[in-house]
This record gives C-alpha cells, structure tokens and sequence, in this order.
C-alpha cells in the first residue's frame, strides 16, 4: 500500500488517493461510488462478496482490497464490470431465500438496492438453490433469520473487532460456508443489543433483525425508497398500433394481486381498449385461446399439475410471455414450503396440519380429501422459468399498476427495451 | 352402476382466484350432483410456522391479492392480543378502520362492476364476448368510468394508510406504522363528496335490479339458510370489530354477542372426502343444519340496524323485502353489497374529518400472551385468524377460516340448485346454461386464493419436465 500520495485513472478519470487508501476509498473521496456489499466504513477490508470488482491493469480484483497505487488503470463502468457485478448480485439472490416482500429489510436492504442500481430487473439467471436455513430468535432482543445471510461478515469483524466478542464465525467452506454464532444459538452468546455488530448499519441484509420492531417505518419513508422519478406514471400515452394486439392473462399459483394490480392503471384501462383486447383471462369468459396471442401475462408460480398445464399452453398460444409478480418469477412465497418449513417431507405436513391435527376439525376418518376433481400438488413449488421459457420479468409483489402500465405500453409498441426499470420494486 | 357424465366449468371466470365447477349428470341427463372445487394449493397455515409474530400480518396477507387488508388486519388484531394490546389508541383504531372501509368499497365495486354487471347488464346468457367489464365499456362508458373512479379511491385510501395499493404493510402488532398526513387528508376529502351520490347510484342500479327480477331471482339457488357475522354490542352492523351473531332462518338467534375469541367452541370444519376446502357448521346445530351464510347479505340479515344513516335507510328498505326476516335470495347479495358500500362512504368521509387520524400515539403495549384471535368482516363475509407463538416469539400454530370457507356450503347448494333448475334433463347443454351456474357462485363473491391456504390431492401421476424436456418433479398417488 503506497505510503504516499498518488493518482491512478479510473475509466480515463485521474483520481489522487491519499496514504494507504484503497481504491474504493481513493474514489469514495473523490465521489465517485463502487457499489459494495461486505466492506463497510468502520470495518477492515475483506474483499469477500466481489461487488466492488473492478478491472486494474487489465486484471479483475476487489477494489476494497486493492492498495491505490501510481499509474494504476482502474476500470469500473465498463459493460464487462457491470455485467460481472450483476452476475455476483444475481447469484446472492440465488443462493439464499430472498424472499423481499415479507422481509422486514425490505427498502432498506442494501442487497435489494444494489440489484436496483444495476438495473436487475430480477435475478433469474441461476437456479434458486433454496437451501434449508435456520431462524435463531432464542435471544429476547435479537433474531438472525440466515435464509437472507450473504455471507458479508460484516457482523462477524464488527463483533470481533469491535466489541471485542467474537459472537460471530464461519463454518463450513465453499457454498457450504455460513455464518454460525458462538454457542447453540444466539441466546446462549452474550450478545447485547448494545454491541455495535447488531446496530442497523452492520447487517446488509434482513438477517440480523431487532425484535418487536417489525416493520415499524411505513412504506415510501424507507431508505431505498425513492420517490417515483420524473416523467414516469399516469402522464404516458399508449401508443397506437396497426391492428390490436391481442393479450391473455392467467394466474396460476399466485393470490390475484397482479391481476388486482393490472385494474389499478384505473381510467388508462379506456386507452388500452383501442390498442389491445383480451383472450383468455380470468377478467372474461374465455376459458380457451380462440387464437394466438401477442402477449401473454403470467401471475403466479407453479403449485401443481394444471398450473404447468395452463403455463405450457400459454407458452405455446403466445408470442411474448411475461412472467408478472414475485410468485411467476421465482414461486414468492408458496416456495416457503419448498425449504423454509425445515420439514423432511413438507407437503405431507401441509395436509396433516390442515385436515388431520388440527383440534377444531370434524375428521372421524382421518382422511386427506382426494377428489378426482382436483389437480396434483407436486412435491415443490416451481417459479415460470423453471418450466418454460419466458421472455421478460416484471417483479414486485404485485407490481404497480403504474409499472405494468408501462410495461404493456412498451410490449405493444414494440418496444421491449424501455421496458421501465426506474419503477422495479421487489417487494 | 349408472353412467355418470361429468360437465365440467373450468376455470371459473370473472371469479376471484381460482376454481371449477362440476356437474354430475346421470343416463337421464338429470343432475345428480354439483360441486365447487378450489383447485390450487399454497399451505400458508404450515410454512407460516416458525416466523417471527410482527411478520404475520405482513405475510399473511399474501393469501389473497383481492382484500390483502383484510388478512392484514385480521392477523393485526390477533397479534395485538399477543402484545397485550388490549385498546388500540384512537389514531391506530381509525387508521385501520379507515383502511378497512377503503378495501371493502374497492372490493365491492370491483366485484359489482368488473366481474358481475355484465350478468346483471346483458342478461346471463348474452354472447361471452360481450360478458365482461370491456362490454360494459363499450356499451355503458359513463358507468364504467365511474366505477373504475370508485374503485381507485378505494384502493387510494389503502395506498395512504398501508403505504402500498396491494399488500402495504401499515398495521403493525400493537397498532399502526402511520397516522394520515393533513397532505393525504386533504387529497382524499378531494373527491369524497363525489363518491356519495356515485354510491347511491350504484345502490339504486342493484336494488331496482333485485327489485324488478324478484319472483325470477327468488327461485335462483336461494334457500334459507342460518346467518352469521360480527355485530357492534348495540346490534350495529361493523366491519371491522364486534362480537359474533347467529341467527337462524326465521331470525331467531343461534348465539349472539359471543366473543369471538371463543370461536371454536361455536364453530367446527368438517372433512369431507371430495372437497379439501372444509364445511364449517355450529357445533351444538351439527352438520345437517349448522351450516351458515356470511357476507353482505348475511351482515344485513344480521345486523340490527347500521350507523350512518343513508346506508340505514337502504337496510331497511331492503329488510322490508323479507318483512324483516332474514333475506334467502342468493341475488340480492349485490343488493347488501352496494349497501356497504354506501356505508364504507360514508364512514371514510366521517373519519377524513377527524383529528384523531392525525395523532402520534400509533403504537401500544402490554402484558404478553401466546394466544392471539383476530376476526374481521372481510369484504365477502367474516374471517378468522388464530395463532399461537412461543417464547421465541415464533408462530407455533395458525388456523384461517376465511369468508369463503364459511360459504362452502351455501355455494355448493346454490350451484346443485341452479344446475338442476337451468341444467337437468336439457338434451343440449349450452354455454349460457352453464353461465347460470357460475352466476350463482358470483353472487357470493368468492375469494378462491383466500381459499387455497387449503390444499388437496388428486389420484394421479404427473411428470414435471422443463422447457428443455429435463424431468424436474415427479409425482404418484397416496402421498
């Protein structure tokens, strides 16, 4: 680490770093932002989650770690280092159980709002792994949810370097590594809410999380939560079309809020009837496509065998198909029963616990319904792109009506590319 | 064994959620049965165990996308019990009150206008292009836009008390995260006055369609039936708190002024092999006559009289029908409906005028307990959430009855009704027969994903492959 001032470029910009700074200190002093998720001010260096990667010289490193020094070419906003960055997001979101909507971190997680900036429209690019994590709410002030960890560690070098506890460790290695506490669990550590390593600012994520205080801070005041930006919502036209197109709608597996949602474009409804009209959808009587569509909007994930059915019908009918809302694009929360419910075969404790233990059921025959009428549950819940391709992601829990008016507005021009990625909302 | 030919109406359109219905026909044509299925599954009331109590009402929600407020606030209110809230302070009180009259306006004009005018409108066998809310566009702008306006403000009420228009997250345990801004109020007082008289129109449109189809509507999947809901201690009709009231066909009371903390000792679900939604019946009635109506027209038939006196004068007019007993026509639901819906008006242009929404004492405390019963009347009848957590904080047990469940029953009747009176030993069955089916679980205004906290299975063998022919899941009978 250079013990004296230096300059270096960073994307053909001259940058002068002070003493013993790293490059992301050189450029936090010089205000220009590397997006980071495991270096945090106040905690030595790790260089562990690689958001920060940018190119030097031609090699990629972190630049938290990564000593300033004379003559250095950094690359930061190139197409190659974004995409890189997103990629390491993405797999964040992928190997943990980030279930945004009903995280109380949720607009002010810093997870959530690096996927934001780097314009993620969802991580979909990797298989969910879903792993089956645990919830340690044994200490009376604090619970660690780790199905959202991310293995930043900030919690364990705040804890053992600051406090000088060292609550916090890893276990395991590669994939397998995990953040694991000092004991059986955190009630047997001597972890206080004092400590700096549970202050709001260490945890990232909604793992470490105060209890008793959920959700306290309303939505719109969050940290992430930004206003609507300029030019976006209820001011924009439809454009008009040759011929309308043609849009079919379903929900498979999902609670209709998309749907619901969909209505909320409210008096823009009257626009979109001299563009488009509707096939197939719950919102008519059309229970069949009575002919090919231009699009298709998917609400909900994949529960059983008719969801699949209805999906690869919509797959085949439709030339673009859109998966829409949290449950379409990666199952949202019906998946909790894939892996959070810690069961070795949950669906089985799903029918025991509504038709079987329950204490105020008349059951004399201790059956489990089995209608023919009815569809198969398969054994997990599968998100849309598990099973068919799909061409665009709209997430949110539902998405606003403002963000699937625009969306619509968009596929119908043919105009993918502005699909509004300002308006993304997780949860 | 006779033949039995299966007619099947899948999916229920114009319906919230998901679900079919079929109807088992004999050698004779003549309709031997008919069922309503809910054809999906999410388990909330298992994988919501093991959370942590403040997430409940947020997750809980999710159940449904239709009134998310009211699973929202009904595990709000079990939660409060668990905090040993036991008075909310009057800003919390309002806030969700208000935030409860906004849901159950935009619901009801959503199920009015949206999905069940165009029967009303067109008749029930009118062309299925023409049945749904773009007909009533084309051919009744000016009522189509007034509804589409009602229903926005509704869902902007919401939008200002629970900071999102769908699954906002403002009834926290103990109260609430927000009181009403003076900038919201005053937005919202914008455009009160004008949703009055648009009320009355809404109300006068399904009452004199009531009125003019009574002796057609009298014989369409209606029955008399016992009744239940939430009443106020004076007998007033109240959404959102009260105590529970059973009264029988002739209005004679079941139970009245329960506390509904006490529910399962009132109440059973019963299995039954062929359906996994559940039957709910009052235990000391039994199956054979326990069984029970909830919602707009079971409230109205319920209540004694209700608070604000335009929807007051409404109720009576339409208890006058009955000679003031309880009211059996399955169809004049839509009537009770825009009768709340007058009154939800009218108690959110009560509460814009109140300070109270403006105070800063959001949020109270008190002894903890490891029991919570949260009931509501949720926009399509009375909701029940019941939770237990243990020390942890962490949710041991849950039990949802939703307003949906408690219609089992009646919906089932009304379709085996409908479907024997349209359907029975017609040689050729037509697409506006089977619409007469779906009109009659209309009028109920089901919440199928409210119902699909239940689940069920199905004797059968499927292979899930992905788009790139890879098997991914696999599944066989007898789970």
């Amino acid at each position: 680490m250079s013990d004296k001032k230096c300059t270096f470029t960073l994307d053909g910009k001259e940058i002068t770093s002070q003493p013993g700074q790293t490059i992301m200190e050189a450029c936090d002093d010089a205000g220009i932002h590397i997006p980071r998720l495991c270096d945090v001010e106040g905690l030595r260096h790790q260089g562990s989650c690689r958001v920060c990667t940018v190119k030097v010289n031609g090699c990629t490193t972190s630049s938290c770690t990564q000593p300033a020094e004379e003559g250095l070419v950094v690359e930061s906003e190139t197409e190659e280092i974004i995409n890189l960055r997103r990629d390491v997001v993405r797999m964040l979101f992928h190997e943990g159980n980030h279930l945004c909507p009903i995280c109380e971190a949720s607009g002010n997680c810093e997870l959530q709002a690096t996927a934001y900036d780097l314009g993620i429209t969802q991580p979909t690019k990797f298989p969910y792994l879903q792993p089956v994590r645990s919830l340690d709410a044994s200490h009376p002030d604090i619970a660690l949810d780790t199905n959202r960890c991310i293995r930043c560690g900030r919690c364990i070098r705040a804890s053992q370097d600051v406090d000088d506890k060292g609550i916090f460790g890893y276990t395991g290695r590669g994939i397998h590594r995990n953040v694991a506490v000092n004991g059986d669990n955190l009630a047997d550590t001597n972890a206080s809410l004092e400590d700096v390593a549970f202050s709001p600012e260490i945890c990232p994520v909604g793992c470490i999380i105060r209890k008793k205080v959920g959700f306290s801070t309303p939505i719109g005041k969050r940290e992430f939560d930004d206003p609507m930006p300029e030019g976006n919502g209820k001011q924009k036209n439809i454009k008009p079309t040759a011929q309308k197109k043609r849009i079919a709608t379903t929900s498979l597996a999902g609670c209709f809020g998309c749907h619901m949602s969909l209505l909320d474009i409210d008096e823009r409804v009257l626009d979109l009837m001299k563009v488009a009209e509707f096939d197939r959808s719950p919102l008519n009587d059309i229970k069949k496509f009575t002919t090919r569509c231009d699009i298709g909007l998917i609400e909900g994930g994949c529960c059983n065998e008719e969801n699949v059915h209805v999906l690869q019908e919509f797959r085949k009918n439709c030339d673009i198909l859109v998966a829409v809302g949290q449950c379409a694009i990666m199952g949202g929360l019906p998946v909790m029963r894939n892996a959070i419910m810690h069961s070795d075969d949950p669906l089985k404790d799903c029918f025991d616990e509504a038709y079987i233990n329950s204490p105020y059921i008349q059951n004399d025959r201790h059956r489990i319904p089995d209608d023919p009428a009815l569809p198969l549950i398969l054994d997990s819940v599968y998100s849309t792109v598990d099973v068919v391709k799909v061409d665009y992601q709209i997430p949110g829990c539902p998405p606003s009506g403002d963000m699937l008016w625009q969306t619509l507005s968009a596929l119908i021009a043919g105009e993918p590319e502005s699909l509004p990625k300002e308006l993304i909302k997780y949860d | 064994m006779s033949k039995h030919k299966i007619v099947e109406i899948s999916p229920l359109t114009r319906v919230e959620g998901h679900g079919k219905v079929t109807i088992h026909l004999n050698e004779e044509n003549e309709v031997q049965d008919a069922r309503l299925h809910i054809v999906e599954f999410r388990g909330f009331e298992r994988f919501i165990q093991g959370r942590l109590l403040w997430e409940v009402p947020v997750i809980v929600q999710r159940l449904c996308g239709i009134c998310p407020v009211s699973h929202h606030l009904a595990a709000a209110k079990a939660m409060d019990q668990i905090v040993g809230a036991k008075q909310l302070t009057p800003t919390a009180e309002k806030m969700r009150r208000l935030m409860h009259y906004g849901q159950v306006m935009q619901s009801h004009v959503l199920h009015f206008f949206h999905l069940c005018s165009p029967d009303l409108l067109f008749g029930f066998d009118a062309p299925v292009e023409k049945r749904n809310i773009f007909g009533i566009i084309n051919e009744y702008p000016e009522l189509a836009v007034q509804a589409v306006k009602m229903r926005k403000y509704g869902q902007e009420i919401i939008e200002k008390t629970a900071g999102k228009k769908i699954h906002g997250t403002g009834a926290i345990a103990g109260g609430i995260n927000k009181n009403l801004s003076v900038e919201e109020r005053d937005h919202l007082r914008q455009d009160i006055d004008e949703m009055i008289p648009w009320a009355q129109e809404a109300l006068e449109l399904a009452k004199n369609y009531t009125l003019d189809n009574l002796d057609y509507i009298k014989g369409f999947g209606s029955f008399p039936s016992n009744h239940m809901s939430l009443v106020r201690e004076d007998g007033a009709l109240d959404l959102y708190h009260g105590n529970l009231r059973a009264l029988d066909h002739k209005g004679e009371a079941i139970f009245d002024q329960v506390d509904y903390r006490s529910y399962h000792e009132r109440l059973v679900e019963e299995v039954r092999s062929w359906s996994y939604m559940k039957f709910p019946f009052i235990k000391d009635l039994g199956t054979q006559d326990g069984w029970y109506r909830v919602g707009p027209l079971a409230r109205m038939n319920t209540a004694s009289f209700i608070d604000t006196p335009l929807a007051n004068k409404a109720h009576q007019e339409l208890m006058a029908v009955s000679d003031g007993k309880p009211n059996p026509t399955t169809l004049a639901n839509h009537w009770a409906r825009m009768i709340e819906v007058l009154h939800c008006v009218e108690k959110i242009r009560e509460l814009l005028y109140d300070d109270d929404l403006q105070g800063t004492d959001l949020i109270i405390k008190g002894d903890r307990q490891d029991e919570g019963i949260g009931v509501i009347e949720a926009p399509r009848g009375n909701l029940i959430h019941h939770y237990r957590v243990d020390e942890n904080d962490q949710v041991q047990f849950c039990n949802l009855i939703v307003s949906t469940t408690h219609n089992n029953e009646a919906m089932n009747r009304a379709i085996g009704g409908v479907a024997r009176k349209f359907i029975s030993k017609e040689p050729k069955i037509t697409e506006g027969m089977l619409n007469h089916v779906e009109v009659a679980v209309r009028a109920y205004d089901p919440c199928l994903s409210c119902a699909t906290h239940a689940l069920g299975q199905m004797p059968l063998e499927i292979e899930l492959l992905d788009h790139t022919g890879v098997l991914m899941d696999k599944k066989a009978k007898d789970l």
